[in-house]
């Protein structure tokens, strides 16, 4: 028997009870719709945590801090830091510089300190302090030059891609004091002001009060590393240096201005550290390890983790909806099936008589089956996907306009609570038809038994 | 072409034996147009069911072209049956949702004819029965004795080596009885094909060459005409 012929008896079998092949159907479009929707959402997240995660940083980067008060936790000390860099999984572990004396800098650039830049110091500003056999392996890549060492003189630095575009003359007007990076028509850059590896650098740390003493030191620049804003402001235009430096740095400054300072001689803490971990995978491991010593942390895999939690609740809503409707939809279908081969006895018992084989018989309920299956699939996906859009609308009008990383409106920028890619429509017809054949199996069976004596009977 | 020996057929119903075939032993020859008779009851539609393989004897065997069908499995009767047999019902037994063209090309469909080439031998073989205008007419629209009609090109489709029809006129008035049966005679007569059917209809049967007679699932008479002898059996 031919398949095109198995096709469409089952679909002229089926119209001929329209009402209840409806019914039924109706049935595995919810279930359907449920399955999708749920996917569908998943779908979304995956995406939107993507696209996240670009702007979110490093995802192997675990921050941790000293917030709790030291009968809570022990100080977040040298020791303390070099306890978690020896943790396993943890590439390396280090201090990051942060002062209550010294907040900000100037760094001067060119002959009689013609140009600066005005910076901050500490973390997530311009100037980066850390332990300095940890500036390779924090990921710092490297474009020009080398990294700085520990056997290198106080303040050997390395600094951002496009340092030497920070500096400005302050003593022009905008827009004439500083050089912008961006090349003209010919595709060359701009001659900045100053160079960093050739002109005389140096920094400067003073308050703004009167009679403060200002601590200057002649820096050296060593190499540049590459712009990753997964990292920070400092591979553009910053400066990472030993943190070493730094504290002597304050140290000096503390004693030049003769600023009374209390615990002398207490051992320095500090207020956050960074670790980076050898592999995405092993993130909730450390992150594990740094709950258990009493340490809060923060990392953008547990922000993930989190908006996972949350919409999965939503997810499993979902799969449990549309597991229970489609289980409700495979009995009906059985039902349907059952009902459909009890009054079509007398039918089957003729093909066999005809000479009908007994796995076309099966093979025409199957695909009888399998049809309402299908035809549910179809309705759920379609609508699944006027749901989804509909969803998306409402989703992006709540959420407000966009706006890109300069505060501008993305103009047709959408939020997507809800995508259906092509796989997952597919899936969702196949899964489908694979339970409505599955949900005719037993009719099925149950049909090819009876006897072709059937016909004969007169009743 | 088709040996039947020491057929039985018991029934049990609840507990009690009912011997519906006997022990029946028969030759029917290549051509042959061949009526089974007795009263109700006596065993004719057993036999026939027999004979075409829709059940199993109890004892005995049936041979068409020399093949056992007695001992085939589902899968191999069916295709036997494609191949070789062909059954009118009393019923007619149409399939209520295909039109007259489609039910007579349907048992081609389970040979895997294309549409095309089934539905043309199954026009032919209509407007030979003078059913041209009622060719794509679903059961529902056609009379009995036109019902009947496509119920025999169904059974004639295939080109079978034989036909069984049980009662094929049981349904049909008089007048369309005659038609029919005189249908039945001429088409097997021209194409050599051998024809066995059931009627309780001794006037009837006498238009056929060889009568067999059943009492109580023994055969009790078997005459044929042409050659005017009469034997009895036991
Ligand atoms: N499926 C069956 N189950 C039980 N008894 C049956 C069955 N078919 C036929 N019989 C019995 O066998 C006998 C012969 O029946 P049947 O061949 O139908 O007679 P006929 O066709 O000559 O009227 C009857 O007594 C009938 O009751
Ligand atoms: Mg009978």
């Amino acid at each position: 028997m031919r398949i095109s012929d198995l096709i469409k008896l089952s679909t002229d079998n089926l119209k001929r009870r329209k009402g209840r092949t409806i019914l039924t159907v109706l049935g595995v479009v919810i279930g359907t719709c449920s399955i999708v929707m749920m996917m569908s959402i998943g779908e979304a997240i995956d995406k939107s945590t993507e696209d996240m995660m670009q702007g979110m940083g490093d995802l192997t980067q675990v921050t941790v801090y000293n917030w709790r008060s030291e009968e809570e936790q022990e100080p977040l000390t040298d020791s303390v830091i070099a306890q978690m860099g020896a943790m396993e999984h943890v590439k390396v572990a280090t201090p990051l510089f942060q002062s209550n004396y010294i907040g900000s800098a100037t760094i001067f650039g060119g002959k009689n300190d013609k140009y600066q830049i005005n910076c901050w110091i500490g973390e997530g500003s311009d100037i980066i302090g850390m332990n300095v056999e940890a500036i390779k392996e924090y990921g710092y890549e490297l474009i020009e030059g080398r990294y700085a060492e520990e056997k290198d003189k106080a303040f050997t630095v390395i600094a951002g891609q496009n340092v030497d575009y920070q500096f400005y003359n302050p003593k022009r007007e905008w827009p004439n004091n500083r050089v912008e990076p961006v090349p003209d028509e010919n595709g060359v850059m701009p001659k900045p002001f100053v160079n960093v590896y050739k002109d005389k650098i140096t920094l400067s740390v003073k308050s703004y009060e009167e009679n403060a003493k200002e601590v200057k030191k002649n820096i050296k620049v060593v190499g540049k590393v590459k712009e990753d804003w997964n990292k920070g402001y400092e591979t553009y235009g910053g400066f990472i240096m030993n943190i070493d430096d730094l504290i002597a740095l304050e140290e000096e400054y503390i004693k030049v201005n003769k600023i009374r300072v209390e615990d002398k001689n207490k051992e320095r803490s500090y207020s956050q550290a960074v670790l980076k971990v050898d592999d995405i995978e092993n993130v909730e491991e450390v992150l594990a390890a740094i709950e258990e010593m009493g340490y809060d942390y923060s990392s953008p895999t547990s922000y993930i983790k989190e908006l996972k939690k949350s919409t999965q609740t939503i997810q499993l809503i979902l799969a449990g909806l549309g597991s229970i409707s489609l289980l409700v939809a495979a009995i009906s279908i059985a039902n349907t099936m059952t009902m459909a081969i009890y009054e079509r006895r007398r039918e089957i018992g003729i093909m066999k008589v005809l000479g009908c084989e007994i796995k076309n018989i099966r093979a025409m309920f199957l695909v009888e089956s399998a049809g309402i299956g299908f035809l549910g699939g179809v309705a759920g996906v379609a609508i699944s996907y006027l749901l989804s859009f509909v969803l998306n609308i409402i989703a992006t009008n709540m959420m407000g306009p966009s706006y890109d990383m300069y505060g501008n409106i993305i103009e047709g920028a959408k939020t997507y609570v809800s995508i259906i890619p092509l796989w997952l429509a597919l899936a969702g017809i196949g899964f489908s038809s694979l339970v409505g054949m599955l949900s005719g199996y037993i009719p099925a069976n149950k049909a090819v038994k009876i006897s072709a004596l059937t016909a004969i009977k007169n009743d | 072409m088709i040996k039947v020996q020491n057929l039985r057929k018991v029934y049990k119903v609840g507990g009690e034996k009912v011997v519906a075939l006997d022990n029946i032993n028969l030759e029917i020859e290549k051509g042959e147009f061949c009526c089974i008779v007795g009263t109700s009851g006596s065993g004719k539609s057993t036999l026939l069911n027999q004979l075409a393989g829709l059940e199993k004897p109890t004892k005995g065997s049936v041979t068409i072209n020399g093949e056992n069908i007695s001992q085939m499995d589902e899968k191999k009767l069916a295709v036997f049956r494609q191949n070789n047999i062909g059954f009118i019902f009393q019923a007619y037994n149409l399939m209520p949702t295909l039109t007259a063209v489609e039910n007579v090309a349907f048992p081609l469909m389970f040979k895997g004819v294309p549409r095309k080439e089934r539905e043309k031998k199954a026009r032919a073989i209509l407007k030979e029965m003078q059913m041209k205008d009622r060719m794509n007419h679903k059961p529902t629209e056609l009379s009995g004795g036109q019902q009947q009609r496509v119920g025999i090109a169904r059974a004639f489709v295939g080109r079978p080596s034989v036909i069984f029809a049980d009662e094929p006129t049981g349904n049909l008035d008089s007048k369309t009885t005659e038609q029919v049966m005189d249908m039945l005679i001429e088409i097997s007569e021209k194409n050599n094909i051998t024809f066995v059917m059931v009627t309780h209809d001794n006037e009837l049967a006498k238009k056929a060459k060889r009568i067999v007679t059943l009492v109580d699932g023994n055969i009790v008479h078997d005459t044929k005409s042409d050659i005017d002898t009469e034997r009895e059996e036991k």
